[in-house]
């Protein structure tokens, strides 16, 4: 009898003690603050940070309601010395708790990054809330002006971002990498590209790229750069190349890329094999004058391409060669095949051995298809 | 057969294999691979000593065969400290699990909730025996298996070159990494005293090479995944790479933005299934030690001790201290104790033991 | 005791026994048989219980007017010539013992009392007013058989006995109630089902000990293995193809009488979600129910609980705009989401139980236009979000998907027991609660048969009829759990497809 009851008693108890316990990770969801975007930037006036965050304003998010045309977003800054601090004292002007489970990007200004951009990352990447593959912006001049810019097309700014660059797949101009793969780069050589945006009055640009060396902003990279980085980092989806052949310009539609890098060392040497291979279309002619060809001279048009992409691949890796950096990670590659030699030289690799390696680089630009037409547009003359 | 098998899996898989990767990153880089490989081989050692020692006693458990083998007094000794450190080991279980569910999952919920809840859901199905266990176990087992369905989807990020270069490190390191992950996939111990429960207690070697092969497998593969998919030098920084991995997976269409929900179910699941059998081997074994005959009643006692247990080490440093400890007792037992045993009992034949088991009820449904 | 030899013995006898209820009736007569002299007689029946028309046919007439034009004297005395040579009744049995007598009476059949014989004979004209066969109320197909049982064991009995025209299908009759004496049937198939089954069923309602047993829920209460659990380890059903299909496959089939629900063990949780229809449509129609049934059913218990830790516990896990809608359709509401589905799904039962409690088409139309009506003005007056009312409603909707009334019980039991431990846990509690579930599964078992049969412990042979249901021809042999003595099914060997083809030519 009294087995029996103790048998009941005792799940009884532990019940009882969760219920009065109560439940503590239990928050509504309309109790938290989403924060959608974050802009870090340094104070104008004195040396502290000026976080900005958007935050959307839920009753106008409501289905019934018209959509995103009424649908508002609230932007806030504060300034503090550290994103935590930072992050707390927004509670006591949101009264809500932030949320970051479902930010979509976070943009760094210049200046800050000028600074180093690790103190900003390090808080991220301890949330275990944080999606990582939220992208990370390099914004030109200030990052909140690019809060402010009004977006007919979405509400939210931070989702507009984030979508604008998910979805690009027909530019190159413009490195898509999120925080998951950033962190990769920098956790490895401290070196990366990442994308840069722009506001204006009236509209954002995301175009070219921002490369960062030792968490460090340092230089931009033009549009035409970013797209050799893009080809290197084996991110293009898409993009137009144009190649101007006997007075007419050709454009060529990237539909895939796949881009091999090897290492070579012979006789302590070391020098990179870099094969790009591309298929992709022509999409336009585009011809200047009066007279020219009814038929496509493939082959010369492959090799412009060629040439025209190799050249800029130099350029590129010139450039990073003299700025010291390596965003690519071409050290990992030596480490991986070669670890002898980099055991050895491991210590100095982006100030002496980087900028002293040689490449080849061969680019294979395949056309596979014209459009639905088969000649050049040609305006014939009738004789 | 297949219920050997089970659960022995059921047992393996759980709170030691989710941080396996970081560890094996953090000790021995790329090369913690090859010390995986060397611990699988080293627990198949110690597989075939305790299963040796399992069948040569196909109608006793643990405590009877102690005593037999040691003599009443230091039999009696060894199975108490066989019981305190089965405890320790769920101790130590439910403190790494609770602190990574809190981590990851209810920041602000106090980590006494968590062990409490979970150890009292282990202990309902630890109290009803070793059938409805094993039942549930089988069902744990397909669900453990889901998870490695997304294995295709994480190969289009998977980059094999990860995995070079190997052997840049010494020995020793390798040999370090090797005895705690094998510790990792502790578990076999739970046969010296479940052995005599099974359909067939004379041929337990077939089904616990094949569960150790399973977990070995599975281990394997997430170790590669983690590593491939998230980069060595990411594994290593991470405590829980896993659950990273699994949160960057790129479900297509963005069905689940985040597909971490069915992983974590799973991940619960086995650290539950780990926990119920080694609180019923536990109680089973003390049942034994004091000739009683229904193991139901220790399961809440040792569930009171766990709990105080577990609540010891302060913060994650300490934690990780006393799991040091633990591994040297885990080697200690499977590596000690049971080849000397093994030898004991090579001069002391096995004979019929005064009490022997009675015959089985007729089982339910097999 | 014994019967007296004076009738006006017997009848008072008879009378007192029955506290003279006015029910009793006694018919008296005399016997006039050639060579004989008259003799008085009696019938004791209860009204109600008996066939007047059988009585006049069987008993009266032969004895009043056709024995009379017997031309010869009888030699044997009275008693044993009318058993014997003058009643033209189906059934009938002689007795000297009263208790018997007084049993007989109570359960329906005529007592017939001669003077001067110690001896009765108790004659068998049951035939009192049942429903007629109609279609299952709770189980409907749409495909299949649609006669379902009734409360009078024998039709019962006999759906079945049309249905497997087998010598070896046993029926054993036994009494079962202090005073109710209710006719409870075993029914199995003495080759195929296994005896110790059979023998454990016996043994269990032999020692059931109740006043009446009014309908067969209360059998099934007293002999099931935990009856304690929300889920039930016997199943009932109402249709007789189905108890025919049981029992072919070696389960035991108990009948009870005044009770259109038949009783059928072991059973297990598979079993209870396989629906009489999936046998009788085609293969892929038969997996794509089946599929979506399991489906259904874990829908229907863990959705609200998935909603409250997702919307409360962990938001980042819902797409981002799917959380921002929530979260806009959630601002200003008064509740916690642990209270909303609370209120919603215990209102929904509400309406559910008022459903049927109300008569015929009335009752129908409250469950849904009510539903409708307040979910629409629970979500306008701010109570509830509209994401709630698809959740409850979408619980509900998959709730109904289960074929078994009484497991769907058991499921609802869990729905509510999953929402608490998701209100405090979060995804953690939820989870543990799904194991706690688990766990209580694998403890059930039915008769010997673990509930969870055939996915643990594994039974691949079963498997081909459980989630999925393989083609006839795949189905080959008697599923295994039942522990059947006669394994086979159908004869081995594969069907060509296409044997029935006819060659095209032949036109």
């Amino acid at each position: 009898m009294t087995m029996k009851r103790n048998r009941c008693l005792v799940p009884i108890l532990a019940m009882i003690i969760l219920l009065i316990a109560g439940c503590w990770d239990a928050k509504d969801i309309d109790q938290r603050s989403f924060v959608m975007g974050v802009a870090f930037d340094i104070s104008d006036t004195d040396d502290q940070l000026v976080m900005t965050i958007e935050i959307p304003v839920l009753t106008s998010f409501a289905t019934q309601t018209q959509g995103a045309q009424s649908a508002k977003s609230l932007v806030i800054a504060t300034t503090g010395t550290s994103v935590a601090q930072m992050a707390t004292r927004f509670e006591t002007r949101t009264w809500r708790e932030l949320f970051f489970g479902h930010t979509q990007c976070i943009i760094i200004g210049e200046d800050l990054a000028r600074e180093g951009i690790l103190p900003i990352i390090d808080f991220f990447d301890r949330n275990p809330r944080v999606d990582r593959r939220l992208t990370l912006f390099i914004a030109q001049d200030k990052a909140d002006q690019i809060y402010h810019v009004k977006n007919p097309l979405e509400a939210l700014v931070s989702v507009a971002l984030n979508q604008m660059l998910n979805t690009l797949t027909n530019t190159t101009r413009v490195v898509k990498r999120n925080f998951q793969e950033a962190l990769r780069d920098l956790e490895s050589n401290g070196d990366t590209v990442l994308p840069r945006v722009r506001g204006t009055d009236t509209e954002i640009v995301i175009a070219g790229g921002a490369l960062i060396r030792d968490y460090k902003f340092t230089a931009w990279l033009s549009e035409n750069e970013t797209r050799a980085v893009a080809f290197l980092y084996n991110s293009i989806s898409g993009g137009v190349i144009t190649a101007n052949v006997s007075d007419t310009i050709y454009s060529y539609a990237v539909r895939n890329a796949a881009t091999d890098i090897k290492p070579v060392l012979k006789d302590d040497e070391l020098s990179f094999k870099i094969k790009v291979k591309s298929e992709g279309d022509i999409i336009e002619t585009y011809h200047k004058g009066s007279g020219g060809t009814t038929q496509f001279d493939i082959p010369k048009i492959q090799d412009k391409l060629n040439q025209i992409m190799a050249d800029e691949i130099h350029h590129l890796l010139a450039k990073l060669q003299e700025l010291h950096a390596d965003p690519i990670g071409f050290d990992r590659l030596v480490k991986r095949h070669y670890p002898a030699f980099w055991k050895e030289h491991a210590k100095d690799w982006k100030e002496k051995v980087w900028p002293e390696v040689k490449f080849e680089i061969i680019t294979e630009f395949n056309i596979r298809r014209t459009g639905i037409l088969e000649r050049v547009t040609v305006y014939e003359k009738q004789e | 057969m297949q219920e050997v098998t089970i659960v022995i899996v059921n047992m393996i898989m759980g709170v030691g294999t989710i941080g396996l990767p970081s560890a094996l990153a953090r000790i021995a880089g790329q090369d913690g691979l090859i010390a995986f490989l060397a611990a699988v081989a080293i627990y198949i050692i110690g597989t075939v000593f305790v299963i040796w020692l399992a069948q040569r006693f196909p109608d006793q458990g643990l405590a009877d065969y102690s005593t037999y083998l040691l003599g009443s007094v230091p039999g009696f000794i060894f199975n108490i400290l066989f019981a305190l450190y089965m405890t320790a080991v769920i101790s130590g279980i439910v403190r790494e699990f609770a602190g990574v569910t809190k981590a990851f999952l209810l920041l602000r919920t106090p980590i006494e909730a968590i062990i409490i809840s979970m150890l009292f859901a282990s202990s309902l199905l630890a109290r009803n025996g070793l059938e409805p266990i094993a039942r549930a176990c089988q069902i744990l087992f397909y669900i453990l298996f889901v998870p490695y369905l997304a294995t295709p989807i994480l190969l289009t990020v998977f980059d094999p070159g990860e995995f070079l270069p190997l052997f840049q490190h010494d020995l020793a390191t390798i040999a370090k990494a090797a005895f705690s992950t094998a510790f990792a996939l502790a578990g076999i111990e739970v046969m010296l005293v479940l052995g005599s429960h099974a359909d067939n207690p004379k041929r337990l070697m077939r089904p616990a090479l094949l569960a150790v092969a399973i977990t070995s497998v599975m281990t394997l593969t997430l170790i590669v995944l983690s590593f491939g998919t998230l980069s060595v030098a990411q594994t290593a920084k991470l405590t829980d790479p896993v659950f990273e991995m699994i949160k960057f997976i790129p479900v297509p269409f963005s069905i689940l933005e985040r597909s971490d929900i069915f992983f974590f179910t799973v991940w619960i699941a086995s650290t539950y299934s780990t926990i119920v059998i080694a609180l019923f081997t536990t109680s089973h074994h003390l049942a034994e030690t004091f000739k009683l005959k229904s193991s139901k009643g220790f399961v809440w006692p040792i569930c009171a001790a766990v709990y105080f247990l577990s609540l010891v080490p302060k913060n994650e440093i300490e934690a990780g201290m006393f799991n040091d400890t633990l591994v040297v007792a885990w080697l200690i037992l499977v590596y000690g104790v049971t080849p000397l045993f093994l030898i004991i009992s090579l001069f002391r034949k096995p004979q019929e033991s005064s009490k022997r088991r009675k015959p089985k009820q007729k089982k339910a449904n097999s | 005791m014994k019967l007296a030899k004076r009738i006006h013995h017997n009848i008072k006898f008879l009378e007192e026994q029955f506290n003279n209820t006015t029910d009793l009736v006694v018919r008296r007569f005399n016997i006039n048989l050639p060579g004989v002299r008259e003799v008085s007689a009696a019938l004791v029946f209860f009204d109600g219980l008996i066939s007047n028309q059988q009585i006049t046919d069987a008993v009266l007439n032969p004895i009043l007017h056709e024995a009379i034009q017997f031309k010869q004297p009888i030699d044997a005395d009275i008693l044993t010539f009318i058993k014997e040579s003058v009643l033209s009744d189906a059934e009938h049995h002689e007795t000297n013992d009263a208790d018997k007598v007084v049993m007989a009476i109570l359960m329906g059949e005529v007592a017939l009392l001669i003077d001067g014989y110690s001896s009765a004979l108790t004659l068998s004209l049951k035939g009192w007013q049942h429903r007629s066969i109609e279609s299952p109320q709770s189980e409907g197909v749409i495909r299949g058989p649609r006669d379902s049982f009734i409360e009078a064991i024998n039709r019962n009995m006999m759906l079945i006995r049309r249905r497997l025209r087998d010598p070896s299908l046993v029926f054993e009759r036994i009494q079962i109630g202090n005073r109710g004496q209710n006719d409870v049937v075993i029914a199995y198939i003495k080759d195929i089902a296994n005896e110790d089954l059979v023998n454990e069923v016996r043994k269990r309602l032999e020692k059931v000990d109740m006043d009446v047993i009014l309908d067969s829920g209360y059998l099934e209460q007293m002999i099931e293995d935990d009856w304690w659990s929300p889920f039930n380890t016997i199943q009932d059903t109402e249709r007789p193809d189905e108890v025919a299909a049981g029992l072919v496959e070696g389960r035991v089939a108990i009948l009870v009488d005044n009770s259109p629900f038949a009783l059928l063990v072991p059973t297990t949780f598979n079993a209870q979600m396989m629906s009489a229809e999936d046998y009788y449509v085609r293969w892929p129609a038969a997996n794509f129910v089946r599929l979506i049934r399991f489906i259904a059913s874990f829908i229907a218990f863990v959705t609200p609980a998935l909603y409250i830790s997702l919307v409360s516990f962990h938001p980042e896990m819902i797409p981002t705009q799917l959380a921002l809608s929530i979260a806009a359709t959630r601002e200003g509401l008064p509740f916690p989401s642990f209270v909303e589905a609370l209120v919603m799904e215990i209102s929904l039962e509400l309406l559910r139980e008022a459903g049927i409690r109300l008569p015929g088409p009335i009752g129908q139309t409250i469950g849904i236009v009510g539903g409708l009506i307040i979910g629409d003005a629970a979500v306008s007056a701010g109570i509830v979000s509209p994401i709630m009312v698809i959740v409850v409603a979408m619980t509900a909707i998959a709730g109904f998907i289960i074929p078994t009334y009484t497991l769907s019980f058991g499921l609802r039991i869990t729905r509510f027991f999953l929402m608490i431990a998701a209100s405090f846990l979060g995804l953690y509690g939820l989870s543990l609660g799904m194991l706690i579930l688990l766990g209580h599964l694998a403890t059930l078992t039915s008769f010997g048969v673990s509930y969870l049969s055939p996915w643990a412990p594994l039974n691949l042979r079963d498997l081909r009829d459980s989630v999925i249901r393989l083609p006839w021809h795949s189905l080959k042999v008697r599923p295994r759990y039942t522990k059947t003595e006669d394994p086979t099914r159908q004869s081995q060997g594969r069907r060509k497809t296409g044997q029935h083809k006819q060659s095209r030519g032949k036109q």
